[in-house]
């Protein structure tokens, strides 16, 4: 960013290959904005261009590539999981448009990017001009990482009975446990005993987002999906389809523990309204990848 | 193409996904349905891939209404789009066989979910139940819609169907639910074809008896039996010809009767307690059985016999006093009626209907006895073997003799009893031998029949008569067949004997009845040659003459002995003398004067006697009319007096024209003047016809004048 003084120079990051990568809308604070995605074991280069207005004399540059976990409650600290530093130039002098370019090939970027209500991870690259002093110019760039993943190998499907005493027994069925993003939940819900009367029965997917620890730790969730699937009172012995197409909401995977410093987990929730506005409900973990 | 255009492109299966995305669920499965429909059209996938899906979807809506309407549209929007032989869904889309099962897996849903509305006791007040249930009521139309779907693919095939009629009977077993199952069943009987119903009677009756206590059988298998009826008569067909069915390329021959008759009779045993189908219910099943029977095999008579056999097993059960209910009795009446209309007489006197006639009241015993007789008249049977005569009047016993069971009425209606002895008497007429002895055999047989220990008179002393009349007219066509044969006397005797017998049964309780017949024998038997009887008869008539008071009964009887003995030709002369006198003497006796006038008038016609040689021997004659002009001329009435006198001159003139010896025209004359005198007299008080028949009899004897040539005639001066 530029500092106080006039800009003495214009500096600019360009990534390669960004004519045919791939956008990802990510929203943040001050609106969503639009960053280029790079796979974890891809490249990231580019090359930066520096118009200097004047002479620039300088004590070298430098670009780093960073990893980083920010906590809301902790502003200011932010925990670097990965980082990578080349040096692009030393001490000198630029005159006039200079392009310094940078490869970086085997940075680790384990993790995805994350944005989420009180914590984001986030990737970028930084560049660093050492003016004289202390000040420097610097250029920030974000992009985003996500990472393919293995279909898991073993995938059972979830079957459950549940039920209260002498009031309503249900067995509910879903295909998979852990669902890839474009998945489809598709399952049963069966009616063992029903002693009260139903209005409806949704199925909702919750997301919590947990991040820090002890007294400091913050829990957010957010009712991402919610789908009716059945409309009315089942008697015994009724059976009503699920299919839910996850592909049109905006989902993440799960994360569990990244970093140690927080997690997003994803829950399917099955619930019940009685006619007196009584809700049952039963909750259960699904990965997302 | 319309549609491509509209969806911009867009693949089906894709849309078929977006819509599923709808948050909510009902709407979200009408739109899935919409665009389900176009995809099946659009061919991108198979047809019964998508049928299937969209049928199992539905399941998300559980209440009933709103999943009733769901199903309903998609019923609607799949109902040209369902694989079948031939259209252009086949094979790549699927077999009619799936179609079959889409509709079959709709259809359940849909009952299921109909069943569900009904509202259940104690959870609504009474009036907001029927409420519901008239709401309910309304809907059947979308479930039956269904298996209208069913019967119309055109795939659908005899084989096909015996596989499917199973599975819709143990749906409709199954929801356990009154109006459901009466309606299911319905829709069954009057979707299919008859020719698919003849194949399957085993199944659709065996599971009339898994049906809900509450369900009235009689609605499901009367509207069976009456549509299999109909059948026949649409196709104008005999029964070898419609009972002959096309099965799997092969023919089965079904013998409709006998498969509904066993099965029925299961049914009736094994019905439980709690079963609303009730005996009435049961006789109307065997009615509309009947009915089938003679449209199926007009001629079987077994057939018909045993379902009579049948109602008599059912009835039994029931009792004699159960019996005793308006519904049971209509439907018993209807159903004797039945056999009756088809078969002849004689056919139904061999039927078991006795036994079942036994358990009907006396009136309605009585109304089965009159419809019968009526029918017998109708078709103008003859009834000519002595065991249908006994049959025939034990069948209608009730209008013969007094029942056990006859109600004591102090006031019979007159006029229902008449027409009811009536009938009798016309029916008797209808037994008729082959030959005249056996017809006299048929009559004596009759009237032992008529005549029982437990006949009361009433009865008999008029269904007596017309056989005694039969009898009479039967000797005069034996005498011209037989009267020379040497066995005639003995047979005539024997006829008159019987004549005899019975009028005196007759007499006891309507005295002026017998005089009559008594006349009537006397002729015939003049008729025949028997002459002494011809006077023991008229002795008899006599006797009984005696026995009346009433003067106008008086009259007319006194007319009709002394018209009958004029025709009796053959008496012994001493004999005929007597009786004459006798008729004289009463004729004298009579109450009121003109009476007297008129039948001494008459009298003298029995003295007039005709010789062999033409020559009229009447002394008598004259002093009779002399008399009776006395008679005449001591009433007090001018009016009646003249009438008395021309009426006297008539028969006077009758005499003198038939050459009679003692009346003579100077006596005509001296009558004419005293006629001539009283009408100037009195002329106003006489009557017109009074005036009018003297100036008739003037121009008579004018008339006779002008055209005679004997001038005896002459001599009467007017």
């Amino acid at each position: 960013m530029f500092g106080f003084f006039a800009p003495s120079a214009e500096v600019s990051i360009e990534l390669d290959g960004n004519e045919k990568r791939q956008l990802v809308e990510v929203k943040g604070g001050n609106g969503s904005r639009k960053q280029p995605l790079y796979f974890g074991k891809e490249a990231v280069k580019g090359k930066v261009i520096v118009v200097p207005s004047k002479r620039l004399e300088h004590n070298g540059a430098k670009i780093d590539l960073i990893g980083c976990i920010e906590l809301e409650y902790d502003r200011g600290n932010h925990y670097v999981f990965t980082t990578s530093n080349k040096a692009l130039a030393p001490p000198g002098e630029i005159s006039e448009l200079t392009e310094f370019e940078f490869n970086f090939d085997n940075v680790p970027k384990a993790h995805e990017s994350y944005h989420g209500k009180h914590v984001q991870l986030r990737y970028y690259l930084k560049f660093e001009l050492q003016t004289k002093g202390l000040s420097s110019l610097t250029r920030e760039h974000e992009f985003v990482v996500q990472n393919y993943q293995v279909p898991p190998e073993v995938n059972n499907g979830i079957k459950m009975e549940v039920g209260i005493e002498e009031c309503m027994h249900i067995e509910f069925e879903y295909n998979k446990s852990r669902y890839h993003l474009k998945d489809v939940i598709i399952g049963k819900v069966f009616f063992i005993l029903v002693r009260i009367k139903i209005k409806h029965m949704e199925l909702s997917l919750i997301k919590r987002e947990t991040c820090g620890q002890g007294p400091n730790e913050f829990k957010e969730q957010t009712t991402v999906i919610k789908y009716e699937i059945m409309d009315g009172a089942p008697v015994k012995g009724e059976s009503v389809p699920v299919r839910l197409f996850l592909g049109g909401f905006d989902l993440t995977p799960t994360y569990r523990q990244v970093n140690k410093k927080f997690s997003v987990r994803y829950y399917l929730n099955l619930v019940l309204i009685d006619e007196l506005d009584r809700r049952y409900f039963k909750q259960q973990e699904v990965t997302l990848w | 193409s319309s549609m491509r255009k509209e969806r911009g492109g867009m693949k089906m299966s894709k849309l078929y996904e977006l819509v599923q995305y709808a948050g909510n669920v009902l709407p979200r499965l009408y739109l899935l349905v919409t665009v389900g429909s176009a995809y099946v059209r659009s061919e991108e996938a198979s047809a019964k891939d998508i049928l299937y899906d969209m049928v199992e979807m539905c399941r998300g809506v559980q209440h009933p209404l709103r999943g009733l309407f769901l199903r309903n549209y998609l019923s609607e929007m799949t109902k040209d789009k369902l694989p079948d032989t031939g259209n252009r869904y086949e094979t790549k889309g699927g077999s009619v066989s799936d179609s079959i099962e889409f509709i079959l897996a709709n259809f359940t849903e849909m009952n299921k979910l109909w069943v569900r509305m009904e509202p259940q006791k104690g959870s609504v007040l009474p009036r907001e139940r029927e409420q519901k249930q008239r709401e309910r009521a309304d809907l059947r139309l979308l479930v039956g819609k269904n298996l209208a779907r069913l019967g119309q693919l055109e795939g659908v095939d005899v084989d096909h169907y015996r596989d499917i009629l199973p599975r819709i009977l143990k749906q409709v077993v199954n929801c356990k639910e009154k109006i459901a199952q009466e309606y299911l069943m319905e829709c069954i009987v009057q979707i299919f074809p008859d020719e698919y119903h003849l194949l399957t009677l085993d199944e659709l009756l065996d599971t009339c008896l898994k049906l809900d206590p509450t369900v009235d059988l009689k609605v499901v298998i009367v509207s069976l039996l009456e549509r299999l009826s109909n059948f026949v008569v649409r196709n104008s067909a005999t029964a070898e010809s419609v009972s002959v069915v096309p099965v799997s390329g092969r023919e089965r021959e079904v013998n409709v009767f006998r498969t509904i008759f066993d099965k029925i009779r299961i049914i009736f045993e094994e019905l439980p307690k709690e079963s609303v189908t009730t005996p009435a219910d049961k006789i109307q099943i065997l009615v509309a059985l009947v009915s089938l029977s003679l449209k199926y095999y007009p001629k079987s008579v077994s057939n018909v016999n045993e379902v009579l056999q049948l109602t008599a097993t059912v009835l039994e059960k029931v009792g004699k006093q159960g019996c005793d209910d308006a519904r049971i009795r209509k439907n018993i009446v209807s159903l004797l009626n039945i056999p009756l209309k088809a078969f002849s007489v004689v056919v139904v006197l061999d039927l078991n209907m006795l036994d079942i006639l036994g358990f009907l009241d006396y009136n309605t015993r009585k109304r089965v006895s009159v419809d019968f007789t009526k029918s017998i008249i109708e078709h103008q049977t003859v009834i000519s073997q002595p065991d249908t005569v006994a049959k025939l009047f034990r069948f209608i016993s009730p209008l013969i003799e007094d029942q056990d069971d006859q109600p004591i009425e102090k006031d019979v209606d007159a006029d229902e009893f008449a027409y009811e002895q009536n009938l009798v008497a016309s029916v008797l007429h209808r037994i008729r031998g082959e030959e005249a002895i056996t017809s006299f055999k048929l009559c004596a047989l009759s009237k032992k029949l008529l005549v029982t220990p437990q006949a009361t008179p009433q009865r008999y002393v008029h269904t007596l008569v017309p056989i005694i009349f039969k009898v009479l007219e039967l000797c005069k066509l034996l005498y011209s067949l037989e009267g020379g044969e040497e066995d005639w006397a003995r047979r005539g005797k024997e006829i008159f004997q019987f004549v005899y017998r019975s009028v005196v049964q007759v007499k006891e309780h309507r005295p002026e009845q017998a005089l009559k017949l008594f006349l009537q024998a006397a002729q015939c038997a003049s008729h025949v040659g028997f002459d002494m009887i011809a006077n023991d008869f008229l002795c008899e008539s006599l006797i009984l003459y005696e026995d009346l008071d009433h003067s106008d009964d008086q009259k007319k009887c006194l007319v009709l002995i002394a018209s009958t003995l004029l025709s009796l030709k053959g008496i012994e002369e001493e004999k005929y003398d007597a009786l004459t006198t006798k008729c004289a003497h009463h004729s004298a006796r009579l109450l009121k004067k003109p009476d007297q006038c008129r039948l001494i008038l008459l009298s003298s016609h029995l003295f007039s006697k005709t010789a062999g040689d033409g020559t009229v021997e009447d002394r008598f004659t004259l002093d009779c009319l002399q008399k009776s002009l006395r008679i005449a001329d001591s009433c007090f009435e001018t009016p009646i007096k003249v009438q008395l006198f021309v009426e006297i001159l008539n028969k006077c003139l009758y005499f003198f024209v038939n050459k009679s010896s003692t009346i003579t025209a100077p006596f005509l004359k001296s009558l004419i003047g005293l006629i001539k005198t009283n009408i100037a007299a009195e002329q106003a008080a006489i009557e017109a016809d009074t005036t009018r028949f003297y100036q008739n009899t003037v121009s008579f004897i004018e008339q006779l004048k002008a055209n005679d040539d004997t001038a005896r005639f002459g001599e009467i001066e007017l």
